[in-house]
């Protein structure tokens, strides 16, 4: 066979590494396997999402999206009960947070609620500081025309995603092939841990261990963890002012598309605001900065100051979910009555 | 004792095979094609430390401290005013870099079995061990004796500098010695460089990285939980632990033999030759066969700086086995600070002193030929290897006598191995002992004994830059950059 030159030769060599890493982005797989696949947080947060979407026939009138705060901070349960005590009306609510923020994670999820579950209302969390980085595990859960589309301009991760991309899909395609996924080949009933998965008393991280929130800080350590986070928050800007338009245009890009995804699939948008101790509202600046038209449910006031209903600075405890959840299910209540029908309220 | 991983440029990462090295080879390559000749050499450094300062920038300043305390005291050691004045540059150096791997590497281990000895307490300091040290400061303890003994020293310090620092060996070997490399980046400089090197230098690395991504690190993925298990304190049934003890000795194998390739091809597409540090070991028919296969510049470099210093052969066969013996076990404590390595190491000191021995009083048994008694020697060889391995892997002594305990159990296997980790097995120890290596296949290792390439080229004449090649080389490092999707560190970046 002739012999190439040794420029044609790396040439030839890195036209066939681009190709064939081009051709494994095609591979199909199993979108389960893929939320299975999902092991880079504490807990096993998007296998649940994927079996409550998909396996559960259970309907999802209200979608919430968001970070830690929301998964420990609102137990589902009690929302639906308060919310039926209220008007009479039995509602399903899906609590979709995963741990760790990024704009582009909620979309994810927006997006796979919607098309599965066609829920009456999203609600996106919110919080006194938005994040500029892209969510780290979007690359485990995004359909792949979502990482090849994400916007490349002021988004950190998206020259690591985009790399890393053709290895997931080979990697699945192959779990898919042999059928050796991370946790189980198909859906099993009997491990399902139910439509209402409640994680605000008690959390299972993902090595087997299960930690406590029903725990009292003093108020002197929450002063402590308090000060410690006020000290790493970054002010509203942190690029000088020409570039200002450019700092939350990832935060931006990602909440219009849930927006609009709301929008083409007939459901009501909104936020919720989930408090961190001791943290001011966020300011209009903020949500000037976030182009946020939407209603805004505010859970911050009073609890932001009981040292009693804190786990730790951003995260409030077993009593503080509970009163999160009951204050949540008033004012969903009183904004949107009318959701889901008329019928049993849960036991207590 | 913490080591700097997991985060860094392992050289399956993506951030090395996308962005370190097409940069590096295009940084390279236009200077050369400008003529800028001396700068693609002072680029390289250059890139090696920025290689280095993405593990730890504080040991950056660690290592250019290094070189240059090294640099002056090899130009004292070797022109210093008195005999005199040299020795004492020379043993300064040595002892200084020996104190250096002690601080960083040691300290903690001496100072708590010191603690136990004496009954009293040892407060770990928990140093954060700089990545390749091991690797550099024997480089450069070579580079001080020989100075010492020649009286010739590198003039250019861009020149010493690349020597220690060449990104390619830095971290993990092959240990290189200044007369391979100080020629080589001479000529670089002065505008040679033998263009053909460029496609087996792809070759070379795109069959390392394969080896790591495909072989090494699906079998450490299956065999890891065992050895936790082992650490752990839970019992080990039989087929888990031939598993464990089979998959590392592959594991460590393929890990080890990629990286070489490696670290190999990398300098031949920047024109640098780096000395052979591994030739199927596990074809050995003896154990001083092996670590004549096995990390070679490791072999040698104990061989010329701690076997003939300590006395060699010079005292007679009885102070000889001595030497070998010791040489071994510190060979044994160079791969880390634990009683494991202590116990792989006075493993294969035993062995290697007994196989010199028997060498020396039953020489029939060492001419003994044919195939029965090469298949037998070969077998048991392996078998010696393989039991010494699973002290090296276990995390402590209990947990390597759990997995060696249980070989022999009949207990039933209570951590899944799938049929597909002995079929990868199967093939992973059928390319070991049965194929010709990758620098076999390369051409780059002409000669069955051979440290060192060929000087001039070494057209292969099985593996040739056809587009068949190039396509095969695509595959391969397709395989290897969607594995690194999750990259997994090298074994021997440990060391």
């Amino acid at each position: 066979m002739k012999q190439l030159s040794p420029i044609a030769f790396v040439a030839a060599s890195i036209i066939g590494l681009a190709t064939l890493l081009s051709a494994a982005v095609l591979l199909p797989h199993d979108r389960y396997y893929r939320y299975q696949a999902h092991n880079s947080v504490t807990t096993r947060q998007a296998d649940w999402i994927y079996e409550r979407l998909h396996f559960d026939p259970t309907p999802v009138d209200v979608a919430l999206l968001g970070t830690s705060r929301m998964l420990g901070g609102l137990s589902t349960w009690i929302v639906e009960t308060e919310y039926c005590k209220a008007t009479g009306r039995r509602i399903h609510v899906a609590n979709l947070a995963i741990p760790y923020t990024g704009r582009n994670m909620h979309y994810v999820l927006a997006k796979e609620v919607l098309a599965a579950k066609s829920p009456v209302l999203v609600i996106t969390e919110l919080n006194e500081v938005e994040t500029r980085r892209p969510h780290a595990a979007f690359i485990f859960l995004a359909d792949a025309r979502d990482v090849l589309s994400a916007p490349a301009f002021i988004n950190l991760n998206y020259l690591s995603d985009l790399l890393r991309l053709p290895g997931r899909q080979a990697g699945l395609f192959v779990q898919t092939l042999l059928r050796t996924p991370a946790v189980r080949k198909e859906f099993d009933a009997e491990a399902y841990d139910g439509p209402d998965r409640d994680l605000t008393k008690e959390i299972a991280l993902i090595d087997g261990e299960t930690k406590s929130r029903d725990v009292t800080r003093t108020a002197r350590h929450m002063e402590a963890v308090s000060a410690h986070r006020e000290a790493g928050v970054s002010p509203l800007h942190l690029l000088p002012e020409p570039l200002h338009a450019f700092e939350y245009r990832f935060a931006r890009h990602y909440l219009r598309k849930i927006e609009n995804a709301a929008a083409e699939n007939d459901a009501n948008y909104a936020y919720i605001y989930l408090p961190a101790y001791k943290a001011p509202q966020p300011t209009a600046d903020l949500t000037t900065e976030l182009n946020i038209t939407a209603p805004i449910i505010d859970l911050g006031g009073a609890i932001t100051l009981d040292p009693a209903k804190w786990l730790d600075a951003t995260h409030v405890n077993y009593a503080g979910a509970k009163l999160q959840s009951l204050r949540f299910a008033k004012k969903l209540a009183g904004n949107y009555p009318a959701l889901g029908a008329p019928g049993d309220c849960p036991a207590d | 004792m913490q080591n700097a991983r997991g985060d860094g440029m392992v050289f399956s990462s993506y951030v090395f095979l996308i962005l370190f090295l097409p940069a590096v080879l295009i940084g390279f390559y236009s200077l050369r094609a400008r003529g800028a000749y001396g700068a693609s050499v002072t680029f390289l450094l250059l890139a090696s430390f920025v290689f280095y300062a993405y593990w730890s920038l504080a040991h950056l300043l660690l290592l250019l401290g290094s070189i240059a305390g090294n640099f002056i005291l090899g130009r004292w050691a070797a022109t210093g005013p008195t005999k005199a004045f040299r020795k004492t540059a020379t043993t300064v150096g040595v002892v200084g870099n020996l104190s250096l791997i002690f601080w960083f590497k040691y300290i903690d281990f001496a100072g708590s079995n010191l603690a136990a000895l004496t009954d009293s307490s040892w407060t770990l300091l928990n140093i954060l061990l700089p990545l390749g040290i091991s690797f550099f400061t024997f480089q450069q303890i070579a580079y001080l004796v020989d100075c010492y003994k020649s009286g010739e020293y590198e003039k250019r310090p861009r020149n010493y500098a690349l020597f220690v620092s060449f990104f390619p060996q830095l971290i993990a070997g092959p240990i290189v010695h200044h007369k391979t490399t100080r020629p080589q980046y001479t000529a670089l400089a002065r505008g040679a460089l033998n263009l053909e090197m460029l496609p087996y230098g792809l070759m070379i690395f795109a069959m390392g990285l394969a080896k790591k991504t495909l072989i090494a690190d699906p079998i450490a993925r299956s065999i890891d939980p065992i050895y936790a298990a082992a650490a752990a304190g839970d019992p080990i049934s039989a087929a888990a632990a031939w598993a464990a003890m089979i998959g590392y000795t592959l594991q460590i194998y393929f890990d080890f033999s990629g990286y070489c390739d490696m670290a190999i091809g990398l300098g031949l597409m920047v024109g640098v030759k780096l000395p052979i540090n591994f030739n199927s070991p596990y074809k050995s028919k003896s154990i001083i066969e092996f670590w004549r296969r096995w990390h070679i510049t490791l072999s040698n470099f104990l061989r010329d700086y701690v076997y003939i210093p300590i006395g060699g052969n010079r005292l007679g066969q009885i102070f000889r086995l001595r030497n070998i013996f010791l040489t071994m076990l510190i060979g044994g404590l160079w791969h880390g600070a634990a009683w494991t390595f202590i116990i792989w190491g006075a493993i294969h000191a035993a062995l290697i002193t007994g196989n010199h021995a028997l060498r020396l009083w039953a020489p029939a048994l060492d001419a003994w030929d044919g195939i029965a008694a090469v298949t037998l020697k070969r077998a048991a060889t392996l078998a010696f290897i393989m039991l010494a391995w699973v002290f090296f892997r276990a995390d402590s002594l209990p947990a390597a006598g759990a997995v060696l305990s249980g070989l022999a159990s009949f207990g039933t296997p209570d951590i899944a191995l799938t049929p597909a980790l002995w079929i990868l097995m199967a093939f992973a120890a059928g390319l070991a002992l049965f194929a010709p290596n990758s620098l076999e296949v390369a051409g780059y290792l002409k000669q069955p004994g051979a440290t060192h390439p060929p000087a001039q080229g070494f057209f292969s004449r099985v593996l040739k830059p056809t587009p068949l090649a190039a396509f095969a080389t695509a595959i391969m490092l397709t395989c290897g950059v969607l594995v690194a999707w999750r990259p997994a560190v090298f074994i021997y970046f440990n060391f």
